[in-house]
């Protein structure tokens, strides 16, 4: 926190970030007033959660942006000299807060719609929403960690990676049904719809609309520990094609 | 020397870099689609099911091209003079025969082009992921692509008044994606100024970034026409002049700070 006004400036820029692109969800409540059974309310508190498990993924990640340029100068050698794993030492090493502004949208917007959307709070819908969340951060962590490994191989992942955080940001904050049929399966096996989808399906009670069986909606933290899973291994075999400076 | 002559260099090599760096170009596009895919199947979801009056078929066309519009405009300038500044070698420029600004408008058209090279190539896609259809009459055609040319020049004056920031200050983390997330959400890139609640659409009507998208795609869709295309003409020349205007006081002001590292 020693270039604080830069923090400030910086959460300030995610939120007008995030601000801009919500207010495009905002314009079109304002013209039409429903998407799909899916009021104003609703649309918060989906595009909320999405946004929150974004962020949570997002904050201890931060420094994973500066893998390309480690991998390509051969700074990765020094984590591969000291005995812990590499990849926590790479992750520990800087912690950057440019979730910040993320966060704090996310915050606002699940804030708002919390109290006026129909939801039963009860233990369970708690547990289900916090695990969901969870979940939610760790699919979009873990995809991000696996693309990125990717530059031990190729040395620049950057366009990559920027793609994906673009489909997650653009297709994740919206009800599935908007979509065709080829598209809501491709968003599910990606799986985006897992991240925020499914979870304010549930818990606002619109099973109705699920053209999947409904248990699949409860599978975002499992899968989100799979992807994990998958992120560690992926990484794992990646890193032995590191060449360091001999290219 | 005629300072035409150092825009043919200048364009070519960042249309070259463009090329070389395909992978930046194409992810952007990839990206610019995407999001021309989103915002159609919101504002047909929203259409089909709520209370919606105005027509669906329009609107597509119009955050299709407004998509395109945003990708053709999506290079900045100002993170290369921030360089520049930065590294003291501004100063190389400055000390050229040919002007300074005509360099930093030279490399914005340049991005400008960049972007139009993958932009072509990617036109049946957009017709797939979105919705186009031909100008409203040929003179809707005609006048779009008047109009477009001065957003166009519109865009590039912008830019370049908000790169001799640079001269001020340093170094301004943030300022390219905060100029992009300002000029596209009041250029109507999401949503036609016609849609924004009153108070919303009066701010956006006073700034001049309607310029770059609204205003032409209106015409192109003849909902703009006859006199009223050529009052929105009128309005983006004016727009123009003033920040030429702009533009060259600024510099003379820049000049006079130029301030090299260590020097």
């Amino acid at each position: 926190m020693q270039y604080k006004t830069n923090f400030i400036s910086m959460t300030l820029l995610g939120v007008i970030y995030q601000a801009s692109a919500f207010s495009f969800v905002a314009i079109v409540m304002y013209n039409s007033g429903v998407i799909d059974g899916w009021v104003f309310e609703e649309i918060c508190f989906l595009y909320g959660l999405r946004l929150l498990a974004h962020a949570l993924s997002v904050l201890p990640l931060s420094h994973l942006w500066t893998l390309d340029s480690m991998v390509r100068e051969a700074e990765f050698d020094r984590y591969l000299l000291r005995p812990m794993s590499p990849f926590l030492q790479f992750l520990t090493s800087k912690f950057q807060m440019n979730a910040a502004g993320d966060l704090l949208v996310a915050v606002i917007v699940l804030g708002y719609a919390f109290p006026r959307v129909d939801i039963d709070f009860n233990p369970a819908t708690v547990a289900y929403l916090t695990a969901s969340v969870a979940g939610g951060a760790l699919i979009e962590a873990s995809i991000q960690v696996s693309v990125a490994s990717l530059v031990f191989r190729t040395l620049n992942t950057m366009s990559f990676r920027i793609f994906t955080d673009t489909i997650f940001n653009l297709t994740g904050s919206y009800p599935l049904t908007i979509f065709s049929g080829f598209t809501q399966s491709l968003l599910i096996a990606i799986p985006v719809s897992f991240v925020a989808y499914f979870p304010a399906v549930v818990t606002l009670g619109k099973e109705g609309e699920l053209n999947v069986p409904h248990w699949v909606a409860f599978l975002t933290f499992p899968i989100g520990l799979l992807l994990l899973l998958g992120a560690a291994v992926t990484w794992k075999s990646q890193m032995r094609h590191y060449q360091s400076s001999g290219h | 020397m005629n300072p035409c002559s150092v825009y043919r260099p200048i364009i070519t090599c960042r249309v070259r870099e463009a090329l070389v760096f395909r992978a930046n170009s194409i992810t952007l596009g990839a990206g610019a689609l995407v999001q021309i895919f989103l915002v159609n199947a919101v504002w047909t979801a929203a259409h089909r099911s709520g209370t919606f009056e105005q027509p669906l078929d329009p609107l597509l066309v119009y955050v299709t091209l407004a998509g395109l519009h945003a990708w053709l405009l999506s290079g900045s300038v100002l993170p290369y003079v921030q360089r520049q500044v930065n590294r003291g070698a501004h100063i190389f420029e400055i000390l050229r025969p040919s002007g300074y600004l005509s360099q930093v408008t030279a490399h914005q058209l340049g991005l400008i082009a960049g972007a139009l090279l993958f932009i072509v190539p990617a036109l049946p896609i957009a017709l797939l992921v979105g919705s186009l259809s031909p100008p409203h009459t040929v003179s809707s055609g005609l006048l779009y692509v008047v109009s477009l040319t001065l957003g166009l020049g519109i865009h590039v004056l912008l830019c370049v008044l908000v790169s001799l920031s640079a001269f001020w200050t340093l170094q301004i983390d943030g300022l390219t994606l905060l100029y992009r997330i300002i000029s596209q959400f009041f250029a109507g890139t999401f949503a036609p100024l016609s849609l924004f609640p009153g108070w919303l659409a009066a701010i956006a009507e006073l700034l001049p970034f309607q310029a770059t998208t609204y205003l032409p795609i209106t015409v192109y869709l003849g909902e703009v026409s006859g006199t009223d295309a050529l009052w929105a003409i009128a309005h983006q020349l004016l727009w123009l002049a003033a920040l030429t205007l702009a533009a060259i006081a600024v510099w003379r002001r820049a000049q006079r700070r130029v301030v090299v590292q260590g020097g």
